[in-house]
């Protein structure tokens, strides 16, 4: 079997990074700032950030950034929660959160939390548990949970599980394994994972895996390289990631890559495209491959770059 | 007429992220050409005819753009801020005709669903969604925002009458829709008290039905147990019956040596099942019956072989 084509996908996330031209990146426009993310985590996961302009990708990063403190997905693209974790997120691996004006931005976040304790996208309504995800993780990442209404979140996000043990994206909505990642990720930061059913959500995450190894996302639906991270991820924070077989995950994501090429596909045989080459290469890290830096499964950030940011904070307030 | 003489007035205004390519758009010349005029009229906050025109063409070129979808929301409430009640009604419903096409296009897509139930609220004939929703998932039956979108209609507009009746037609359809028995579960949760025994008998008598016809089906039994655990095994024995029934094949199989495909024959779900119910039983016998079932999970569902270890360590895990 072929192994971890390390360099091919350094090579492909710079070409694709830097390539104006090509279709992913047009289409891609208006999530340019969780694209940057994407490549800039998979980057640094294979211990390649230098490969990024740091400069330019911050000073492209403060341009999204509106008065109200969020982010958009690019220059002249309306804030949305999404893209203002993405922001933060690469704020931090380049190791430039002093630059951020943090009340700004905790100010925008907690202006989206409803009385219900959901969070809107945007200042358009739409509600998501992908939402709360984003405002807990970003407030999280700046060391300021209390900004926002942690125990009325909880309670929304309980609203969201359903009988198989799983979590939606609203009251009543379908269990998705993305949807349980933003859940189980955004109540492992509430410190609040008891209010899972560990062992029958466990149970549901760990049937997600398909006799080809790979994981799919809902009962029916094939494989997906994606779900190695959101699957993988839930599972270990619930501390249930040993009832998978991690070999034979492994094996369907190497088998995605694009050896000659450089990037990961959603399953085997498909395009590449910087998306699935984040997520495998963040699936391959929760499961201990030695060449990669390590992935916090709750904030998606390596486990050094939340170290760094807690050192530093603690620092400042001695 | 070409773009340029509609907005003779304007100067298109370029994507301008920096010095390096690294955050920098170039795409085919129209692609160029519609977002530069779009984002000066974004940045001018034009609100007019044109400008809605243009938005559905920078929708037309990319349907993910939020921003594109804001803007028409802005500007169809703009545009008609005095307006009469009849026109407002017939600009929205032009704007619900827009996204007929646009959902059925892209149909993965969070903003047009989105802008959507924008439109149904600002138009106000709900009845109509269902009918729309049921076209959509008759192309993909688990579409996960069609299914947000009906399950918003009925629950605002207290739309549950026939619901029951088009989830039972949807499974009939395909018994392995995950999205209808979810479905099934949330009218029930919104309409009876789904913890009654009526109403659990009557569940796992109509899961039941489906199990047989299929005894390897996830979703079917994700179902009956999601109905059941909650109120407890023990009050309704006919579960464990069924399992008993169904298992006693997959019995006799894993007697033998599994071989390659075996497993596809054997109901691994009633088999585990049966684990959850006779470790909830708590009884020695019941505990070491499933210690044993455990054992033999472990071989003939090996790639959770972790997991059925764990299980058999585990008696009161599931109870």
């Amino acid at each position: 079997m072929e192994g971890f084509a390390r360099e091919a996908h350094r090579a492909y996330i710079k070409r694709v990074s830097e390539d104006a031209d090509s279709f992913e990146y047009a289409v891609s426009e208006h999530l340019r700032m969780s694209g940057v993310y994407w490549a800039a985590s998979a980057l640094y996961l294979v211990g390649a950030l230098d490969d990024l302009n740091r400069d330019d990708v911050i000073a492209f990063v403060f341009k999204c950034q509106h008065d109200c403190g969020g982010f958009g997905g690019n220059v002249e693209h309306d804030p949305h929660i999404l893209y203002t974790l993405s922001a933060v997120q690469i704020l931090c691996l380049f190791d430039a959160l002093d630059q951020l004006d943090v009340e700004k931005v905790l100010a925008y976040i907690g202006s989206l939390q409803q009385p219900d304790g959901s969070f809107y996208g945007d200042e358009w309504g739409e509600v998501d548990t992908r939402f709360t995800y984003c405002a807990l993780c970003c407030a999280s990442i700046l060391g300021r949970l209390d900004a926002l209404d942690v125990p009325r979140a909880i309670h929304y996000i309980r609203a969201c599980e359903n009988f198989d043990g799983g979590f939606g994206c609203v009251p009543g909505g379908e269990s998705h394994a993305g949807q349980v990642f933003t859940c189980v990720g955004a109540l492992a930061i509430a410190g609040a994972l008891e209010h899972c059913q560990r062992d029958l959500l466990g149970w549901w995450l760990c049937e997600r895996q398909t006799p080809g190894g790979g994981l799919n996302g809902r009962p029916q639906k094939d494989a997906d390289v994606c779900y190695s991270w959101w699957v993988l991820s839930a599972l270990s924070l619930l501390e249930r990631d040993a009832w998978i077989d991690s070999a034979a995950l492994r094996k369907f994501i190497l088998s995605c890559q694009d050896v000659q090429g450089g990037g990961i596909a959603d399953k085997p045989g498909d395009e590449a495209d910087v998306f699935h080459t984040f997520f495998g290469i963040a699936g391959l890290s929760l499961l201990h491959d030695e060449s990669l830096e390590q992935i916090d499964a709750a904030h998606a950030l390596p486990v050094k770059v939340l170290e760094r940011i807690q050192s530093q904070r603690k620092a400042a307030s001695d | 007429m070409k773009l340029a003489d509609v907005f003779s007035d304007l100067e298109p205004l370029e994507q301008n992220e920096g010095p390096q390519p690294v955050v920098q758009i170039a795409a085919t010349p129209q692609f160029v050409e519609v977002m530069g005029y779009f984002r000066r009229v974004l940045v001018n906050q034009e609100f007019s005819q044109r400008a809605l025109q243009l938005s559905a063409q920078a929708i037309a070129l990319n349907a993910a753009n939020y921003t594109a979808w804001q803007f028409r929301r802005r500007c169809l409430t703009e545009l008609h801020a005095a307006s009469s009640e009849e026109q407002r009604l017939a600009a929205w419903r032009d704007e619900l005709e827009f996204c007929d096409e646009q959902c059925r296009n892209n149909m993965k897509n969070y903003q047009v669903w989105f802008h959507r139930r924008a439109c149904v609220e600002q138009v106000g004939e709900p009845q109509k969604e269902l009918q729309f929703i049921e076209e959509i998932l008759a192309e993909d039956a688990k579409n996960y925002h069609a299914w947000g979108h009906r399950q918003w209609a009925l629950r605002t507009y207290s739309l549950w009458a026939d619901e029951l009746s088009f989830v039972e037609r949807l499974i009939k359809e395909d018994l392995r829709n995950n999205s209808a028995w979810n479905q099934r579960y949330y009218v029930l949760q919104h309409t009876t008290d789904i913890k009654s025994p009526e109403v659990v008998k009557a569940e796992i008598a109509f899961a039941s039905k489906w199990i047989e016809i299929e005894p390897n089906n996830d979703s079917s039994w994700a179902y009956l147990k999601g109905i059941v655990r909650p109120v407890g095994y023990s009050a309704y024995p006919e579960v464990q019956q069924m399992c008993e029934r169904l298992a006693a094949g997959a019995l006799d199989e894993a007697a033998g040596p599994t071989q390659e495909g075996d497993a596809s024959k054997i109901c691994l779900n009633a088999l585990s099942l049966l684990v959850d119910i006779l470790q909830a039983q708590n009884t020695p016998k019941g505990t070491a019956r499933a210690e044993a079932l455990c054992k033999q999970l472990q071989r003939l569902d090996p790639i959770r072989i972790n997991y059925w270890i764990w299980r058999a360590q585990q008696p009161r895990a599931m109870g």
